[in-house]
């Protein structure tokens, strides 16, 4: 059962014109909701210190009808979709959001909120991105999931999806701020990616299910998004992007921002060093964001792997018991035997552990190839057999993409042969095709 | 008085054999023509009259009868003017009647008497030889084109007084004798050489590949790189003409009315490249009396299509049959006409709108915009394309660094300096003409009982026959399915291109390299890759 006063901040945050810092004020003014219904126009100004016209739209929103479409079916629609309402009041709002300008009064979420007691990363950028930003939102995203941080970002098309999906793979958790209403995927062809964040994470909005998504909204989710992390981490934006929106709320909120650097000549790197000129720290690894985070972080020291995964697996076999999913159920057990000895087992085990109680996909090769990259800082590529041709064709690729010819002149090898070789690299899973014939290393 | 010659007309493709019959009666003088004669037929009566009144002859005023049978064919085409003429003339008593036996005539007459070429003279030839005509008399600027089918003589007649005095044997005429060994020779410099493309060695090993086996391709890239230039060379590596095919070629060349005296056999690969408006009747072929369309002119040859996605979806979609069935067939009302279509399909496009994706620097189209242009191209039709190529943007070191003659300032004759300037790997068409016939000629053999001459033309049944990789392949194959979650279709395009590819390497077996190398040529969607 929703407490009450959550219903009087729905309906207040519906009225227009009624935005975050005005409901606070009314709010400290009137201490209950239902006065402020009760109220009229007079008390509304001289108490609350609001405009004529808003008092106006107060009132004229404080009937039953007003109330039932936009409170009672708001939360039906929730209840429908699965989705939950809080607000400000209550014990479960992020503390970390509370602190900003303007921070929501009430949010609307599926699954889970971030866990307060662990550090979590924005990780933004441009929708239309290259696959230098696509490879460089990959390795950080999915390199901080498995240190178990929370990755925070908007679902957009390019670098945030990006960011989500590999988040997810690594098997951490990673949480979506929708500028729309909750319950609408949008873009809506990124639909299996919101399942799993719902699945893994959570989705958050400030928008009732049904709002469509507009230009204004965009930036308002923003401030969540910002306001929601430890860090900001802008992968790839253009001159005038939305990622440095982020990036300046970030600032005004206190948070550190961090970008990848690019090419000086890379319209699409033009914001990032922008943001690095004036005093972004510059990402280019891993233990970049570490450093930061440890700097900042006083209250949640950043948990070793082991810890983060165990308790992971507890919320997950929580709510396994909640939703009753098929797969869920089935890995419920699993996952809760683990969880007994998960403690003090080492972290592959729990992540394996995790993969069956939460039916995400992390392939065998990911897990081991990962676990080698940790000890020696390097897929071992010996571990996949490979001979010496296909040896020399792996050394020549790197993270920026690559054409076949190219590598070709620079192996030695026929054209015809490093195509086929680099076929198998991509099909072994330790090369990639980013555009045809273009290839990066995994 | 009564008469008979022989005449033919052409139907679709086919060459139907037709007789001309002429009374004179006594009556009230008329000219009258019965047959089922399209107007354009019936109008020879005009230029009949006139055109023997021009030459001299005395029209007497009697009553004219002629009969084209057989009566239930629809007639069309300009071919029976000069029988009619003749006919007439012998009707009359001026010609002897025993000289129209084994005697194939066609022509269209001018008032004046003078005779000019009528289309689609080679497949009434070929007609006429296998009906056991003797001789055929054709107009003048047609002799060249017809004569080139041996075994029957074939005469041209300039005018109306020249056919009727050879008929009556006062006037000699040779028959033609064809000089084609020499247009067989002609050298290949039309099409330019591959070793002008600069950089692009990816897609010139796609095409060579292409071309090994009769695969389709389609070729990405940036405006400028060179995609229509590269595909303008593709007959360069081609095998040469064999008689046969060009003669083949030639019929419905001469059928679309595109052949004269000058150029009156087609000894070179056609290289179609119909513009990005052309409408699906003008690419299929069409018209009340149907001809034949863009798909057949390109038979044994290329048909290229340039800007891909600016066709019309619905051009491209007729495109279908042809592709699969290596023919065209047109239903009419008064029957069902079939062309030839065994071409091979050169396609290109832009990757997006602006034509620079996935240069991110340079290209700003969103992700949605490039899946709308590439999706023009309907997935009925690229599952019948075996071959996707990229092209990239050519470099100016590329550009500049073979140059020869730029530094010494005299333009000399390419040729030598050229070569000793290339990389030892360079790639001519001279080279790559050479492995194709190689590899051709491997496909002849192997498919010699099968009815059909490539790799890309395998059913699956011949596929298992012919096409099984070894157990390395099997096992990159099988683990390429698991990845990419291929279809059936798609396993049998990848078997095919990686049999032209073991087939060019010399290979019976196909091994893992050849599987690799063809499922890096694999379609644009299936790879999880955007283009």
């Amino acid at each position: 059962m929703i407490n009450n006063e959550r219903l009087w901040y729905l309906w207040l945050s519906s009225i227009e014109g009624i935005g975050a810092v005005k409901t606070e004020r009314l709010m400290e003014a009137f201490k209950y909701g239902e006065r402020i219904y009760r109220a009229d126009e007079k008390e509304l100004m001289e108490k609350g210190g609001i405009s004529a016209k808003d008092a106006v739209s107060i009132n004229n929103s404080s009937n039953k009808e007003y109330f039932k479409k936009h409170v009672i079916e708001v939360l039906r629609k929730c209840a429908y979709s699965e989705a939950e309402y809080i607000c400000r009041t209550d014990d479960i709002y992020p503390e970390i959001l509370k602190n900003i300008y303007d921070a929501p009064f009430g949010l609307f979420f599926k699954g889970r909120l971030p866990a307060p007691d662990r550090p979590s990363v924005a990780i933004v950028g441009a929708r239309e991105c290259s696959s230098y930003g696509r490879a460089a939102a990959d390795y950080l995203a999915r390199g901080l999931a498995v240190k178990g941080i929370q990755i925070i970002s908007g679902m957009a098309r390019g670098i945030d999806s990006v960011a989500h999906e590999a988040a997810l793979n690594a098997g951490g958790d990673t949480f979506a701020v929708m500028g729309c209403g909750i319950d609408i995927c949008y873009p809506a062809a990124e639909i299996e990616l919101y399942e799993r964040i719902r699945i893994n994470g959570g989705i958050i909005s400030e928008y009732p299910p049904g709002v469509r998504a507009s230009a204004v909204s965009f930036p308002m989710r923003n401030r969540i998004i910002s306001g929601l992390c430890d860090v900001v981490i802008v992968v790839e934006a253009r001159e005038k992007s939305g990622s440095l929106i982020t990036a300046d709320l970030a600032l005004e909120q206190g948070k550190e921002v961090m970008a990848v650097p690019g090419r000086i000549t890379d319209r699409l790197s033009f914001g990032c060093n922008e943001l690095i000129k004036n005093g972004a720290v510059p990402v280019t690894d891993i233990s970049d964001v570490e450093r930061v985070l440890e700097s900042l972080i006083t209250g949640k020291a950043l948990v070793t792997r082991e810890m983060t995964y165990s308790k992971n697996k507890a919320n997950s076999v929580m709510r396994g018991e909640r939703e009753a999913g098929g797969t869920v159920m089935s890995g419920k057990t699993e996952a809760g035997e683990t969880v007994m000895s998960g403690k003090s087992e080492a972290g592959e085990t729990v992540m394996s552990g995790k993969k069956d109680a939460i039916g995400t996909c992390i392939t065998e090769k990911y897990i081991t190839g990962e676990a080698e990259k940790n000890k020696s800082g390097e897929v071992d590529k010996n571990k996949f057999g490979l001979e010496s041709y296909e040896k020399i064709v792996y050394d020549r690729l790197c993270l920026k993409p690559k054409h076949v010819e190219e590598i070709s002149s620079e192996a030695g090898i026929r054209y015809q042969d490093t195509k086929s070789i680099l076929m198998k690299l991509t099909l072994y899973g330790i090369a990639d095709q980013v555009a045809r014939d273009y290839y990066v290393r995994c | 008085m009564f008469s008979k010659c022989f005449s033919a007309f052409t139907d679709g493709m086919a060459a139907v054999p037709a007789v001309v019959e002429a009374d004179v009666g006594n009556g009230l003088p008329s000219f009258e023509m019965v047959g089922l004669l399209s107007s354009e037929v019936r109008e020879a009566r005009e230029r009949v009259r006139i055109a023997l009144k021009n030459s001299g002859y005395f029209f007497p005023p009697k009553k004219i009868t002629i009969n084209i049978s057989p009566a239930g064919l629809r007639k069309e085409g300009n071919f029976f003017d000069l029988p009619i003429a003749l006919a007439v003339l012998c009707a009359f008593g001026h010609i002897k009647p025993e000289s129209f036996a084994q005697t194939l005539i066609v022509g269209e007459l001018s008032l004046e008497g003078t005779i000019k070429r009528v289309d689609g003279i080679l497949p009434l030839v070929c007609m006429a030889k296998a009906s056991g005509f003797k001789r055929c008399i054709v107009p003048m600027e047609n002799v060249n084109e017809a004569c080139v089918i041996d075994g029957i003589e074939v005469y041209g007649v300039c005018g109306l007084l020249e056919a009727a005095g050879f008929m009556n044997e006062e006037i000699e005429i040779l028959p033609a004798k064809p000089e084609i060994s020499e247009r067989f020779e002609e050298t290949r410099d039309k099409y330019g050489d591959l070793s002008d493309i600069r950089g692009q060695k990816n897609v010139i090993r796609g095409i060579s590949i292409a071309v090994c086996g009769m695969h389709n391709v389609i070729m990405l890239g940036p405006p400028g790189c060179g995609k229509s230039m590269i595909a303008r060379r593709i007959p360069s590596i081609m095998p040469g003409l064999t008689f046969e095919e060009s003669i083949e070629i030639s019929e419905v060349y001469s059928v679309a009315g595109l052949l004269d005296s000058e150029r009156f056999l087609i000894t070179q690969r056609p290289f179609r490249a119909p513009h990005h408006t052309v409408t699906a009747t003008a690419l299929t072929g069409g018209g009340s009396n149907p001809k034949p369309g863009e798909v057949s002119l390109a038979n044994h040859g290329i048909l290229f299509l340039d800007e891909l996605a600016e066709y019309n979806p619905a051009v491209i979609e007729v495109l279908r049959e042809p592709l699969e069935e290596k023919k065209v067939t047109i239903s009419r009302l008064k029957g069902t006409y079939t062309f030839p279509a065994n071409f091979m399909l050169v396609g290109a496009l832009n990757p997006c709108k602006c034509g620079y994706y996935p240069d991110r620097n340079r290209c700003s189209c969103s992700q949605r915009e490039i899946k709308r242009y590439l999706g023009r191209l309907s997935r009925p039709v690229t599952d019948r394309i075996d071959i996707f190529l990229t092209t990239k943007p050519v470099g100016i070191d590329e550009l500049v660094s073979n140059r020869s003659g730029i530094d010494e300032q005299s333009p000399k004759p390419a040729g030598i300096e050229k070569s000793s300037r290339r990389e030892p790997d360079d790639i001519s068409s001279e080279k790559l003409r050479e492995i194709t016939e190689e590899v051709l000629s491997v496909q002849k053999k192997r498919f010699e009982y099968e009815g059909i001459s490539y790799n890309s033309q395998m059913t699956p049944s011949m596929i298992e026959k012919y096409a099984v990789p070894d157990e390395k392949g099997q096992l990159i194959l099988k683990k390429a399915f698991e990845k990419y979650g291929f279809s059936a279709r798609a396993y049998h395009k990848i078997i095919k291109v990686a049999r032209t590819i073991a087939d060019m390497d010399g290979s019976s077996l196909i091994k893992e390299m050849h599987i690799l190398e063809a499922l890096s040529y694999h379609s644009m969607n299936a790879m999880g890759v955007e283009i």
